[in-house]
């Protein structure tokens, strides 16, 4: 895992869904500041669905394959040292998740990761 | 095909393995056609592979390298940052690209109501559709990146 912990998981319910977070933290000296951008390092989008996609492997790691995003808004930039959750809407047996990445409190991102056949938390 | 005769230091502000897009081969007001690779040394790459969704990275860089191309003659003071803003839907024909290996980039404008604007991108492997997405981008400057 290069953002997550998996002894980090908590379970909690987003309004009255159960989903299933990860805290993390913004590694100041992550890869993807290199190159983006020199002066003023910016985690790029894709990474977000990278840490949603670590975050739906943790609960099952024989996930499908993702063939889809839908609706995935960026709110706020994720810089070096952010303190930040992770979370995924799951319940019910589905080929897609939810996912919401905050950030002091702010949504930095949410979106729907769309995977080609349906899964179960393990 | 010819290239655009202008360095991509011109038109991107990534650098290194960020900076996915490596030619611009066509460009006007409403589209632009590029080539891209992911080098395997990207941070996002496992096990030799790219994640598809890193396709939505180089339909960004160019759409950010098109805006930079066409304000050129009004700004030539170079690439400044924009943002991705939304992603409305992504296709992926498989979760993994493959790496070191050159990819066709098309993002064309579907709406444009500066500072924001719509994008349809399509990326192919050997004339074979592997991505598309609608992007929303948000120029805070002059061009956008993601």
């Amino acid at each position: 895992m290069r953002f997550l912990q998996p002894s980090d998981r908590k379970s909690t319910f987003i309004a009255g869904v159960p989903s299933e977070s990860w805290h993390f933290t913004v590694a100041t000296s992550d890869p993807c500041f290199s190159g983006h951008f020199e002066d003023d390092p910016v985690l790029p989008g894709v990474a977000h669905i990278a840490v949603a996609m670590e975050a739906c492997t943790l609960l099952n790691p024989g996930l499908p394959a993702l063939v889809g995003v839908e609706d995935l808004r960026f709110m706020r930039p994720l810089l070096p040292g952010d303190e930040c959750h992770v979370a995924i809407t799951t319940g019910g047996e589905s080929s897609s998740r939810r996912f919401e990445i905050l950030c002091q409190g702010d949504a930095a991102s949410r979106g729907v990761l769309v995977f080609a056949g349906p899964w179960t938390d393990r | 095909m010819s290239r655009v005769p202008v360095p991509l230091r011109e038109l991107l502000p990534h650098t290194g393995t960020a900076r996915l897009l490596t030619a611009v081969v066509r460009c006007d007001e409403t589209s632009v056609t590029a080539v891209g690779e992911i080098l395997a040394a990207h941070p996002l790459v496992r096990h030799g592979q790219a994640p598809a969704f890193l396709a939505i990275e180089l339909g960004a860089q160019a759409a950010a390298a098109m805006e930079t191309m066409t304000r050129r003659a009004e700004d030539p003071s170079g690439p400044a940052r924009g943002r991705l803003v939304r992603v409305r839907a992504a296709r992926f024909v498989s979760d993994t690209l493959p790496v070191n290996t050159p990819l066709d980039v098309t993002a064309h404008v579907m709406a444009m109501a500066s500072p924001l604007a719509v994008y349809r991108i399509r990326v192919c492997l050997d004339g074979v559709e592997r991505v598309t997405a609608t992007l929303s981008t948000y120029a805070a400057g002059p061009p956008v990146a993601s």
